[in-house]
């Protein structure tokens, strides 16, 4: 029950990062033009597919790492994906430049809140692996 | 003993039942603030849209009234352009019962010119306009000079950047405060910009299917009616004595709009109702049975000293814990629901969609929170009342 607890926020880590690749992948995407003509949106939905590839990879890895100072190291970088993934939309990359188009009102907000979410993961995962850590030393 | 601290206790010792209660509560929550921000949110659209259109009667070519209609055009922001001839607002302003008059001309940018997607440009005459230039003046203090442009909420270029539509580089120097309707989507510039755009797109070989020159041409004529005149018997004689035009009464627009409103309005509301019947029926099921779950540990406090009154007490107070618990997630899970995604529920309704200023979400929240605690609470009371009424030598004979 312990080692469930401590995986918990791995394992949400991994559901949300899959959740947040294959839905950007499919209903989450981004503009889909009848002329087939490719939006600046496409381009930034690469880089949060890759970036959710990263976050999933990084939680998986978590899951069978034993040590605290790498499981801590990977929460934290899965914190600076989460962070990235939540300024692409819009900051890093520009958009479509209509904000009804589908980029702003399905693939933005869906990316940013699952960003959020994964960050929060992460951050408990972070807490959970300094813990660890300091009651190692403390033994 | 500090107030609320038993109860406080009670709830953390038995996580899952609190758990579950606080789920129910964040339901009624969730349902009640997001729904509710819906509805105001399509009401202020409305009322937007009202203030943006201006005019009684709008008067655009019968060829493109059979071809698309308005609605599309401030709801949708769906792209188009007509023309008709100039002199047609003169013979308008002939008929009587017209106060104020003013002339648009519409204009729709190619899609690989500057944009990811074709824009409507809106050209308005700034010595008669009263519909869009109050609304211009209140962003930007001055009508904007010739060649430059002010954009629509929903358009994303930054005040200082320039806007190619066919092959002419147009800065922009205002945006618009939103409206919810598809006027966020258009650009706006003099009528006199939107000639010389005009006349770029002829040169460019683009047919814009101009009735002669583009200096003689008008899209919609904009009416505002005297007073004391009926606004249906002026846009009839329109009808009838301005040939190859159609005459258009806002309010009939606004009214199937509203109509449309109160339609989507009614179904939110429907599904709230519904959803709180459900969850209250659900929570008040749910205390009862822990009552009598409860029974011998209520025993025991009364055996302790405690009074039938500080008793019922416990379990109004438990229940005021847990609703607020519940109803600030619930909130929060509404936010995080209705706000990021307003622009894609104002896209799957089709209709005016603008939410209110945040200092009345935030008001609306708070009272959505009381609510739910005070509901909360009030499900309880009946179970906090045969709480009272334990009797407390029956229920621990029963062990014996």
């Amino acid at each position: 029950m312990k080692a469930f607890k401590r995986s918990l926020p791995s394992i949400l880590q991994l559901i949300l990062a899959l959740f947040l690749t294959v839905g950007v992948s499919t209903f989450l995407g981004p503009c889909v033009h009848a002329d087939g003509k490719i939006g600046p949106c496409v381009k930034a939905a690469q880089i949060i597919k890759i970036l959710g590839g990263c976050l999933a990879a990084l939680a998986a890895l978590s899951l069978f790492i034993r040590c605290a100072k790498a499981k801590t190291v990977l929460a934290a970088l899965s914190l600076i994906a989460a962070a990235g993934v939540f300024f692409v939309p819009g900051t890093f990359h520009r958009l479509c430049m209509m904000s009804t188009m589908r980029c702003h009102t399905v693939m933005k907000p869906a990316s940013m809140l699952l960003a959020a979410f994964i960050a929060l993961a992460a951050a408990a995962g972070l807490v959970a692996g300094i813990r660890q850590m300091n009651g190692a030393k403390q033994k | 003993m500090k107030p609320f601290a038993l109860p406080f206790r009670n709830l953390i010792k038995r996580p899952s039942r609190s758990l579950a209660l606080m789920l129910l509560i964040v339901l009624l929550s969730l349902s009640l603030f997001g729904g509710s921000a819906v509805v105001l949110s399509l009401k202020n659209g409305l009322k937007s849209l009202e203030d943006r259109l201006g005019a009684d009667i709008i008067v655009i070519p019968s060829s493109a009234a059979a071809r698309t209609n308005l609605d599309s055009l401030f709801l949708q922001g769906t792209t188009g352009y007509y023309y008709m001839k100039a002199d047609t607002a003169d013979k308008i302003a002939a008929i009587g019962g017209v106060e104020k008059l003013s002339t648009q001309i519409f204009l729709a940018s190619l899609r690989a010119d500057c944009c990811s997607a074709a824009i409507q440009v809106i050209g308005f005459d700034p010595k008669t306009d009263f519909s869009i230039l109050p609304w211009v003046e209140e962003s930007l203090g001055k009508p904007p000079e010739l060649m430059e442009l002010v954009v629509g909420s929903k358009v994303n270029i930054n005040i200082g950047e320039s806007f190619r539509i066919y092959g002419t580089t147009c800065p922009v120097v205002g945006r618009l405060a939103a409206t919810g309707t598809g006027l966020d989507t258009a650009v706006y510039c003099t009528v006199d910009t939107v000639r010389r755009l005009m006349e770029a797109a002829k040169s460019l070989g683009h047919d814009l299917k101009i009735p002669g020159d583009p200096g003689e041409v008008v899209s919609a004529v904009y009416l505002k009616v005297k007073k004391g005149y009926s606004v249906d018997a002026v846009a009839d004689n329109i009808n009838i004595y301005v040939r190859k035009t159609k005459a258009v009464r806002t309010r009939s627009m606004l009214t199937d709009v509203s109509d449309s409103l109160n339609g989507a309005a009614s179904v939110v509301t429907s599904v709230m109702a519904g959803v709180w019947l459900m969850s209250l029926a659900v929570l008040a099921a749910a205390l009862t049975l822990l009552i009598h779950e409860r029974k011998k540990e209520f025993a025991v406090l009364r055996v302790v000293g405690m009074s039938r009154g500080m008793l019922a007490r416990m379990v109004l107070e438990e229940s005021a814990l847990i609703s607020l618990a519940g109803s600030v997630p619930g909130v929060l899970a509404a936010a995080l629901l209705v706000f990021p995604f307003s622009g894609l529920i104002k896209d799957k309704l089709g209709l005016p969609f603008l939410l209110p200023p945040p200092a009345a979400l935030t008001l609306l929240a708070a009272l959505s929170i009381l609510c739910v605690v005070a509901i909360g609470t009030a499900v309880s009371f009946w179970a906090a009342r045969k709480v009272s009424l334990v009797d407390t030598g029956t229920i621990l004979k029963e062990d014996v």
